[in-house]
């Protein structure tokens, strides 16, 4: 699992490693926006009531390389609560049991992106890069409660758009990743047989810091 | 047709060997006052900080946090930090965690003992701790808005005529009952053994005396289609499923479980086709295998909707009159009276409160009550049919649901998976209640 301080070190040495002719360029990314589990679609519907996704933020730092790549190395939370049920099969009735749950993930990445027309005013971008991705489960029975987690290698993809001059900046993103083998052993996503807590979300950036012009 | 045959009453149980504990002395005892459980103490944060963490480190952080006193364990190396008053433990948390100098941080949370019945002859009652009832009743204890339909001999639960109501069922509430003989609604029990059934589903429960039920806080609906020597037939006992699937109660029905502690080798279109009606209303069918050993279940536990239960003994080993077959679901406690494997010195049998058939028989009393031992799938059964009333009560509706719950979270015995001598295995209800997680 990636901790703090391992997440720290990486940020570190992405700095250190960086031209410091290019110190202008380093720049940090706070974001917010919607993720949906799409990789457990159903298990998470099932245990959100219908809902597949929710509230997503974090943020990156990030430095440029040459005009038009971009490294960046983040973090995003998801956190939902649900409850416990049962379904007997796939495509069956969900039943809520009443007792909460809680699911949280943190996927930590390493991507790099490209800008494909760079000195426009809104420049596109797509990347690609990997990471790590936490995943914990809580939920609590009857005063007990009990926990699951564990970390992944996990895969991101992403495109997007970024607009606006000096040190601030907008852009709009989508992503998507990958964590194969993180769930299907147990309840729900063992029951429709989904194997993958990763998703699609689209967010909101703001972008401070690591601009060309 | 014989008719003693055509549905005959699953007594495994001689009423020469049933066992018997002394009529107990009553001590009157009141439940405990129920008190919510609060998930973390408040103002109270439990940290480890790193094992290079200085303690002006530790002293600083906990300052920063808004923590007043900090109190170091003995051994774990953590610290207990008190916050001021006021102060968001959540938070307090969050902050802490997002320190580099803290291993790791946490409300201090509560626990709690498992609730514990009082009822006296609670520790005689094996089978409910074969299935681990302490920690079903801290998930689920039933609601009296669930009913359970004891389609059986009647139930001790009135004064009507010579009938008593028998002393242990405390608060338990009882529907309208129905006798199919008189047409009446005085369901009362004349063989013993369906107050026994009914015991084993609803008894009064942490009443300070007696012994327990498993859904103790649902309803029961006595349904008299057996007559005093346990025999009823086809058309009495297809007469009383339709009484408890038309059964209202202010424009609903209660009855969300139909326990059948009998059986028969003849099939029924009559008794078939009334189970399909309840189970098309959404109740949910439970039978007893039957008694004979033999590798076929009796009718009508052995119709595909309905939960076919077998007996398993006080080493969760399959008990040597159970039937077992192909349509076996799963398996609960129903005893073997030839066996003492927990050594308390009474039998395994099942213990619950009915009256002495045979002061019944001999003296036409029916007020001798007592707590007897009690084998068979007779009594296997009504434990899958309480199960089947808390899953209800935890909202699983579907009478296809429930069984599947009850199969799917069972303890696997004998050959690894599904097996005809234990169906899914001994019925988990804990575990069934729990439910399923994300990925746990």
């Amino acid at each position: 699992m990636m901790g703090r301080a391992s997440l720290g070190g990486a940020v570190l040495a992405l700095l250190l490693a960086a031209p410091s002719a290019q110190a202008q360029r380093f720049g940090l990314e706070a974001e917010g926006g919607y993720f949906s589990m799409t990789g457990a679609k159903d298990s998470a519907k099932a245990v959100f009531d219908g809902s597949s996704g929710g509230f997503i933020f974090g943020g990156a730092v990030r430095v440029g390389l040459g005009r038009s790549f971009v490294l960046s190395l983040g973090a995003r939370r998801f956190s939902k609560e649900g409850q416990r049920v049962f379904v007997a099969e796939p495509g069956g009735e969900v039943f809520p049991l009443g007792h909460p749950l809680e699911l949280r993930t943190i996927p930590y990445a390493l991507v790099a992106s490209y800008r494909i027309l760079p000195d426009s005013r809104l420049v596109p971008y797509v990347g690609a890069g990997f990471g790590l991705t936490s995943f914990k489960e809580e939920s609590t029975v009857g005063g007990v409660t009990d926990s699951f987690s564990e970390t992944k290698f996990s895969i991101h993809a992403l495109a997007g758009v970024e607009t606006g001059k000096g040190q601030f900046r907008f852009g709009i993103e989508a992503r998507w990743f990958t964590v194969p083998d993180s769930a299907g052993v147990s309840g729900v996503s063992a029951v429709y047989d989904e194997k993958d807590v990763g998703g699609l979300s689209l967010s909101a950036k703001l972008i401070f810091g690591g601009g060309r012009r | 047709m014989n008719p003693r045959r055509a549905v005959f009453l699953l007594l495994a149980v001689s009423l020469a060997t049933a066992a018997t504990l002394p009529a107990e002395v009553v001590r009157t005892a009141a439940r405990p006052a129920e008190r919510a459980v609060p998930a973390y103490r408040p103002g109270e944060v439990i940290v480890r900080f790193e094992s290079a963490a200085e303690l002006s480190t530790v002293e600083k952080a906990v300052r920063d946090v808004g923590g007043v006193q900090a109190r170091r364990s003995r051994r774990g190396g953590h610290w207990l930090v008190t916050l001021r008053s006021g102060a968001s433990v959540p938070e307090a948390v969050a902050r802490f965690s997002a320190m580099r100098e803290v291993s790791y941080a946490e409300p201090n949370g509560t626990l709690s003992a498992f609730f514990s019945p009082n009822d006296r002859l609670f520790q005689a009652q094996w089978h409910m701790r074969l299935i681990g009832v302490e920690r079903t009743w801290d998930i689920q204890r039933g609601d009296p808005s669930v009913a359970v339909a004891v389609v059986d001999s009647g139930v001790a639960y009135e004064d009507f005529g010579p009938f008593r109501k028998a002393p242990d069922w405390g608060g338990t509430v009882f529907l309208q009952g129905f006798n199919v003989a008189t047409g009446s609604s005085h369901a009362n029990d004349d063989n013993f053994h369906g107050t026994h059934v009914a015991s084993t589903i609803a008894e009064a429960t942490n009443n300070g005396t007696g012994v327990t039920g498993l859904a103790f806080d649902c309803s029961i609906l006595p349904v008299k289609v057996l007559d005093h020597d346990g025999i009823g037939s086809f058309f009495d006992v297809a007469e009383g499923i339709d009484y408890a699937t038309g059964f209202s109660q202010g424009g609903r029905n209660p009855v969300k479980v139909i326990n059948l502690s009998l059986g028969g080798d003849a099939s029924s279109e009559t008794v078939e086709r009334a189970i399909d009606r309840a189970v098309e209303a959404g109740i949910t069918v439970v039978a007893a295998a039957g008694n004979d050993g033999l590798g076929s279940l009796a009718f009508p536990a052995s119709l595909p909707n309905v939960i076919a239960v077998g007996a398993v003994d006080g080493r969760r080993q399959k008990a040597p009159y159970s039937n077992f077959g192909a349509g076996l679901s799963v398996v609960a406690p129903g005893g073997d009276l030839d066996r003492d494997d927990d050594g308390d010195g009474f039998p395994d049998g099942v213990l619950q409160q009915t009256f002495d058939p045979r002061t019944a028989a001999e003296q036409g009393r029916f007020d001798d009550f007592a707590y007897f031992f009690v084998d068979g799938t007779s009594q296997a059964t009504p434990h899958v049919a309480a199960l089947a009333a808390l899953l209800v009560r935890q909202g699983i509706t579907s009478p296809a649901a429930v069984k599947a719950a009850i199969e799917s979270t069972a303890d696997d015995l004998g050959s690894p998976g599904r097996d005809d001598t234990y169906g899914h295995g001994l019925i988990n209800p804990a575990r069934a209640l729990s439910g399923l997680g994300f990925n746990q």
